[in-house]
């Protein structure tokens, strides 16, 4: 019985990490101003990338860092788009997301179906996840609240014109931040393929990437909120299976909208219920700065 | 040296079109540097498969669900919503238009009759889930972007259940499609100067295209939708309400898309399949369709065809070298990439001065 619960525990974390970590990702771009919807294809663009290049090289580390480096150059097209030509970044966001399926496409093609030669074995060191988890979201809010980088990072999402007046570097700061979330997107693409589903077909991880951005929303900006709302994402992406078998025999294709499902309702009950005022994303998120608009 | 960046206050003639088709370029040579690169696809097979598709007949057939779910879109985009959804509002067309020719109308229907009951489902199913995510956006001011993106989703699970399961067709040795729908409801091409052409839904194409210009020209609520877009306070305060303009344009672009999906199943499968067979991913290339025509519905028709040729020359290369039809993505993703970021030049003069 204990056996099993641990079974149990040690799968819904496995399964949450790389949600938390692209979820973590996205909040700090967020929190600096810029929406990065390109962090969907960036997860789908890590699996697919750490997956040939284990594959390559068979070496964990070496396929981390550069799935790490891929995701801020492709990252760093949206970046640069948004903070300094001041593009739609909804759009810009998109573009990288389709643009990224085809890379992830087209890499990842000639390895479809082999099998990995090394593995990276998260369900032994649950424990040792599950600390960072919560290490990590504690670290990124003394970060975001209590050290100067953070309230860089946050004037520039709450109120550029002042944090420009102030000597911020409003376009570096937005521009840094998406870098990281698409980095850390990347990453988190790569723990999917290389830690939890080991293989790799055409679209592995399509959605994770949405459900992260939903994920900053339901956790309210706040990164100690983070960790909750990813164990319970992963909770239910990877118990639900288990009404595939007898008695239920629920079809898959029903089981796979689950997440979404969730994610929708989760949101629905953030806006409908009384925890909608407590929903403050910051002011300028979504918002160009643009100096030649500032107010004197 | 030193570079210049000054906010431009007219824009010059001509600067958009120019820019279009440098962006076009640009991606081109972009997406062959990098198959080349990654897949070591010599650019010679790439540039040919752009050339045939750009003079390949069948290219129509993608126009249409791309062009019509691309109209759609104009509307939500020009009122500042994001409707990211028309890939499952597409596919709602498409189960709802199976349904209707499967399980309601008698199967001995005419085809004048059943063909236009069937039009009618499709519309309301593409508009009505489309409405979904619209009223939770008036009521509730939930994010549409992801509300539809997650409904994309539950409409993509929801109709591979059904192929997998209840509607499972008798006659189909167990693999995942429907019965096919009765013949006299088949839309079949006409010949046309030559070229296959659908007498449905072409003409479709076009009554919406010039329909949409005249409502953004002549008319109140395209008036009201433009003036929403481009400052949504201003509109509140001339009285112009946000619940309506939300609901008119989703339902208006749902509806549209649903009817791409009525296009697909009643010309091209005659039977629902695998929701990824029955759109590959039109729903999100519509977007780039809209954008890259900037939102001018005359001009969603030749944008749309530049894109169903991206599609078509997608195919020749699956065929010659192997790519799978998920590179697509890579041509459509660049040009909406170069679209936004040279969007810049639109917006801003940039000199150099020595």
């Amino acid at each position: 019985m204990v056996n099993y619960l641990i079974e149990i525990i040690s799968r819904i974390i496995v399964a949450s990490t790389p949600l938390y970590i692209a979820t973590l990702g996205e909040l700090y771009t967020e929190r600096s101003g810029v929406i990065n919807l390109g962090v969907e294809g960036l997860f789908v663009l890590g699996a697919s990338t750490a997956f040939t290049i284990t594959i390559l090289t068979e070496n964990l580390y070496i396929a981390m860092l550069a799935t790490l480096i891929l995701g801020f150059i492709v990252g760093g097209i949206h970046g640069f788009i948004t903070a300094y030509l001041k593009g739609r970044e909804i759009l810009s966001g998109l573009a990288v997301t389709l643009f990224s399926y085809g890379l992830a496409s087209i890499v990842g093609r000639p390895y479809v179906g082999l099998s990995l030669p090394v593995r990276l074995n998260l369900t032994a060191n649950y424990h040792i996840i599950l600390l960072l988890i919560i290490l990590s979201s504690i670290v990124s809010w003394i970060i975001l609240f209590k050290l100067k980088a953070g309230v860089i990072i946050r004037a520039s999402g709450e109120d550029p014109s002042s944090a420009f007046v102030m000597g911020i570097n409003v376009d570096k700061v937005r521009m840094l931040t998406t870098m990281i979330g698409s980095g850390l997107a990347t990453v988190a693409g790569a723990i999917y393929t290389l830690g939890y589903i080991q293989v790799w077909t055409e679209g592995a991880g399509a959605g994770w990437g949405w459900i992260a951005i939903a994920n900053v929303i339901v956790s309210l900006w706040n990164p100690l909120l983070t960790p909750v709302f990813s164990l319970l994402y992963g909770g239910v992406n990877s118990m639900v299976w288990m009404l595939q078998l007898p008695p239920y025999n629920v079809s898959p294709y029903l089981l796979g909208t689950t997440p979404y499902l969730t994610t929708l309702i989760t949101l629905l009950i953030i806006v409908a219920t009384p925890i909608r005022k407590h929903v403050r994303p910051p002011s300028a998120l979504g918002i160009k700065f643009e100096r030649e608009e500032r107010t004197i | 040296m030193k570079i210049i960046i000054r906010r431009r206050f007219v824009e010059p003639p001509y600067l958009k079109f120019t820019l279009t088709i440098l962006a076009i370029i640009i991606s081109l040579i972009i997406s062959m540097l990098i198959i080349y690169a990654t897949a070591s696809i010599p650019p010679t097979k790439f540039l040919y498969s752009i050339y045939s598709g750009l003079i390949d007949p069948s290219t129509l057939r993608y126009l249409i669900p791309l062009t019509l779910s691309g109209l759609g879109l104009i509307l939500p985009y020009k009122a500042g919503v994001w409707n990211i959804g028309s890939e499952g509002q597409l596919l709602a067309g498409a189960i709802a238009t199976t349904y209707i020719a499967l399980y309601i109308l008698p199967k001995n229907i005419v085809g004048y009759i059943g063909i236009p009951i069937i039009l009618i489902a499709s519309v309301l199913a593409g508009g009505g889930y489309a409405l979904i995510a619209g009223y939770l956006k008036a009521k509730f001011n939930l994010n549409e972007i992801l509300s539809t993106l997650m409904l994309n989703y539950i409409m993509i699970g929801l109709g591979n259940y059904l192929v997998y399961g209840p509607w499972r067709g008798e006659t189909q040795y167990g693999y995942p499609r429907t019965d096919i729908i009765p013949n006299q409801l088949w839309i079949n091409p006409i010949q046309f100067g030559g070229i296959n052409v659908n007498p449905v839904f072409i003409p479709t194409i076009i009554i919406v295209a010039a329909a949409m210009h005249y409502l953004f020209k002549n008319t109140r609520i395209g008036y009201e939708i433009k003036v929403y877009g481009l400052n949504p306070d201003a509109a509140l305060h001339s009285g112009i309400s946000k619940t309506k303009i939300i609901l008119v344009t989703m339902f208006l672009s749902g509806a549209l898309a649903g009817l791409a999906g009525a296009a697909e199943i009643l010309s091209i499968h005659r039977q629902l399949i695998r929701v990824q067979d029955v759109s590959a991913g039109y729903g999100y290339m519509a977007i780039l369709v809209t954008w890259l025509s900037r939102m001018d519905p005359l001009a969603t028709i030749l944008s749309g065809y530049l894109v169903s040729a991206l599609i078509a020359s997608g195919y020749t290369l699956q065929i010659i070298a192997g790519l799978t039809i998920g590179a697509v993505n890579l041509f459509v993703g660049g040009l909406l990439i170069l679209t936004t970021a040279l969007d810049f030049l639109l917006k801003y003069e940039v000199k150099l001065k020595w």
